[in-house]
């Protein structure tokens, strides 16, 4: 979860997310859940990552030294045409997913 | 509707009903016990504990074990007859075919290698012990219980240590740390149940390879596998969050994470989704706990003077058993402690005494210190390798040298606190430390004993795996050795 690997990995991924086309809050989710859990999100399953999504991104617009820091971890460089605090709310929703149970061991 | 109907699927009947005899089982026990022991394994983060049987004389356990397998009949199993056998060959009616390791069963000779060393008395139960090597050791011989007639099948290392600390030595059994982890369950929420502690020796010319395998949870729930503290750097990697992440956020994201398995959960119903969600919730504390448990800038000057100033350095083995020393003090149920080189195939002489320096003070430390907090009385602790070493020299034999091989007929192991009787000597073995005569010891009756000291009866404590009734003695035949128990 805190490896830097790890942490890389999942700023990758958000970027993946956010730069494919016409993405929107739904899209990048989904695109996330395709790639990580090889399905689609369910129902129940999209409100509680919309809520992490809201809460992290009113963060780290408050922070953004923070969302520097975040998104400088590893050895790729973070896309410059991505707002910092965009990415970092969705390197951490990346973050979540990817320690999901259902990811690590299924 | 396809997807619905074959999740529903994957509940399976076992894990349905062995939820739901937790459930009541749990409830019937604290009912019927009725002590602070099974609340609280009500209120385990699983609520997966079982609990004691009976009540326990030990609450937790600090194991040192001293992988290589210590010469026995250097240090605890006096053979003064040997003097008179010295170079000479190993009688046929003692071996008694014995098979021995590929590193001398192709020698033209057994010839035997009395020990080169004094050996005298200590405290009123006249334990004979190495007179130069474990002074401190010594002065505290009536407290311990001393187990001179140990015997395991194995012969190599590996499998060896596997059935010391598993009850077989194919790997993949529950350890005895996750056997008291999974019946005594937790007492502080913050810290692990169950801790591994490797220890960096002085001399690290014959080290066996140590791994997670050997404190692996088993068939046991993931929760109950020791978890491995470094000694060096910080003592859990990645404990500490990626730079931009403060605590509140980290919160956040496991919160977030916790309701998306819990829902994997309700859905699937695996019991290992149950263990990940504590695991987070359990790093998280952590976060907090740990440093302040490896801060030892508090400890006083008294400290210091016990285990000597070692213990300062990260890594010795003086500062893993203070570090077990302050695990337990707040709560961890089992630190296992392992320290390294004991495996003497040669150069007896030149090995053995830094071997001993590295323990015998600290050992000496731990158990004053325990007494001076009151935690004497319900700690165990448990001193031994995985098997003994040979009356006859591997290798080059003089007077002042000589290498010893792997044993498994006959070995000393010695436990303290915990309930057990101490000044207790017990079981005996031939002149040559070759063969048992009297009260022998298996392994799987030591795993016996020390269940019973915990509270459980090792016929009973069982967890269905596969259709059968998981037990740490398994299919052995075994029995509590009363004796040993106060």
């Amino acid at each position: 979860m805190n490896d830097p690997q790890f942490v890389e990995a999942a700023r990758n991924l958000a970027q993946k997310a956010l730069l494919s086309p016409g993405s929107n809050d739904e899209k990048s989710m989904n695109f996330i859940a395709s790639r990580a859990l090889c399905r689609p999100l369910k129902d129940i399953e999209k409100p509680v990552i919309l809520a992490s999504l809201k809460d992290l991104r009113d963060f780290y617009n408050s922070k953004v030294d923070d969302a520097k820091a975040l998104i400088a971890v590893g050895e790729s460089k973070a896309d410059a045409s991505l707002n910092p605090a965009t990415l970092a709310a969705w390197t951490m929703v990346c973050n979540q997913i990817m320690n999901l149970d259902e990811v690590l061991s299924k | 509707m396809k997807a619905f109907n074959e999740s529903q699927l994957l509940e399976t009947r076992r894990h349905f009903f062995t939820r739901g005899k937790n459930l009541l089982g749990g409830a019937a026990l604290a009912s019927l016990i009725g002590d602070g022991f099974a609340q609280q394994a009500l209120a385990s983060a699983s609520g997966r504990t079982p609990g004691p049987q009976f009540p326990p004389k030990a609450k937790r356990v600090i194991y040192l074990h001293m992988v290589g397998g210590p010469s026995q009949m250097d240090l605890f199993d006096y053979k003064p007859e040997m003097m008179k056998w010295y170079d000479k060959d190993l009688p046929d009616s003692v071996r008694q075919g014995q098979r021995l390791t590929t590193m001398t069963s192709g020698q033209t000779r057994f010839p035997i290698a009395p020990s080169k060393y004094k050996f005298e008395q200590r405290g009123k139960c006249g334990m004979w012990m190495n007179a130069d090597l474990l002074p401190n050791l010594g002065n505290v011989a009536d407290d311990i219980c001393w187990m001179r007639s140990l015997h395991t099948e194995a012969i190599n290392h590996e499998p060896a240590i596997c059935a010391m600390q598993t009850g077989n030595q194919i790997t993949g059994r529950p350890c005895l740390g996750s056997w008291a982890s999974y019946g005594l369950g937790s007492s502080n929420e913050n810290l692990p149940t169950f801790v591994v502690l490797v220890a960096t020796p002085t001399n690290r010319e014959q080290e066996q390879s140590i791994s997670a395998r050997l404190w692996s949870s088993g068939y046991l729930p993931g929760e109950h596998a020791g978890v491995s503290f470094r000694s060096s750097g910080d003592p859990i990697l990645y404990i500490n969050n990626p730079p931009g992440v403060p605590d509140s956020i980290r919160k956040r994201t496991i919160e977030g994470l916790n309701a998306l398995n819990e829902i994997n959960y309700k859905t699937v119903g695996d019991p290992e989704t149950q263990t990940r969600i504590h695991q987070y919730e359990m790093a998280f504390r952590m976060q907090a706990s740990v440093p302040e448990l490896t801060d030892l800038s508090k400890e006083t000057e008294a400290t210091w003077n016990l285990y000597g100033d070692e213990a300062k350095k990260p890594g010795t083995f003086a500062n893993t058993v203070l570090m077990a020393r302050r695990l337990t003090e707040r709560g961890v149920r089992f630190v296992q402690i392992y320290h390294n080189n004991w495996d003497n195939h040669s150069n007896v002489a030149g090995r053995l005494p830094s071997q001993c320096r590295d323990v015998d003070r600290p050992i000496y430390g731990l158990i004053n210190d325990l007494k001076s907090r009151g935690m004497f009385e319900d700690t165990l602790i448990i001193w031994g390798g995985e098997f003994g070493r040979t009356i006859y020299s591997q290798g080059g034999l003089t007077k002042e040298n000589y290498g010893r091989d792997h044993h498994p007929r006959c070995f000393t192991m010695w436990m303290e606190g915990g309930g057990t009787k101490g000044g207790t000597i017990y079981g005996e073995t031939d002149d040559f430390s070759y063969n048992i005569v009297n009260d022998p010891i298996h392994i799987s009756d030591f795993h016996a004993t020390v269940l019973k000291l915990l509270g459980f009866d090792f016929d009973r404590f069982s967890y269905k795996y596969q259709g059968l009734d998981g037990k740490l003695t398994g299919i052995n035949p075994a029995k509590v050795i009363r004796e040993l128990i106060a």
